[in-house]
């Protein structure tokens, strides 16, 4: 079993992507990522998404601060053992 | 001399500018990613067409069943389904009763999808009205509307 001290290796502000983000109120620490997307063939954007350990609270549609970037929760998902990703919608 | 098929994707073109969401974002047979600067949009297609030679003759007429797609594409986090549906009504309103300057005999609108999807940063829909445009041209002879 993974505990926070585990998981803080992880989500270290050396590692690649990592963000000190707001997420509904509270202050998380997390890798985010927005990669370049295409759905349907022809529409480009991003996949903003935030891995953050899953012992957060945290609900479909809660507000998350990266820097100057707003953006909602719009689902969660399981991803490594110990940590979830948020997928992000922007505002 | 351009076919006539695309002739009438050029007229389609012309119509379709200037609708009240859509603007001057109207791209025929486009190939590359939009951005979000190209949205809300619509992109013109002259798709499959079937073909029915009336006669033997060198010359014969050509009666030609040719599928204009009109897709409606927008890019936002809320009403969506509204946005879609309106781009539709104004599409569905400037493609009534047009005949692209005699180059049409009739435009029958057959079918409406629609499609989501959430992958990218903001829900992305898109619209098609799928329309049948019935021409005539002489056999050998594509470039002219009969």
């Amino acid at each position: 079993m993974f505990d926070a001290a585990d998981l803080a290796v992880f989500v270290d502000a050396d590692m690649p992507g990592y963000v000190s983000a707001t997420v509904n109120g509270q202050r998380v620490n997390g890798l985010f990522r927005a990669r370049y997307a295409e759905t349907f063939g022809f529409v480009g954007g991003t996949q903003p998404g935030l891995r953050v350990h899953d012992s957060l609270a945290v609900l479909e549609g809660d507000s998350v601060l990266i820097g100057a970037a707003v953006y909602t929760v719009a689902t969660i998902e399981p991803a490594e053992p110990g940590f979830n990703l948020l997928k992000l919608e922007t505002v | 001399m351009s076919h006539v098929r695309q002739q009438i994707r050029e007229a389609a073109a012309i119509v379709l500018t200037g609708l009240a969401i859509s603007g001057s974002r109207v791209f025929q047979n486009r190939l590359r990613p939009l951005k979000d600067a190209d949205l809300p949009c619509l992109l013109i297609n002259t798709d499959d067409e079937d073909i029915e030679t009336i006669g033997f003759t060198a010359d014969a007429p050509q009666e030609r069943r040719l599928t204009l797609m009109i897709r409606a594409l927008a890019k936002q986090s809320l009403t969506l389904d509204d946005t879609l549906d309106n781009m539709l009504a104004e599409i569905e309103s400037a493609l009534a009763r047009q005949t692209f300057g005699g180059l049409a005999k009739s435009l029958l609108l057959e079918k409406i999808s629609i499609e989501m999807n959430d992958d990218l940063e903001k829900p992305v829909g898109v619209a098609s009205a799928h329309y049948q445009l019935t021409y005539y041209t002489a056999t050998g002879n594509p470039g002219t509307a009969l």
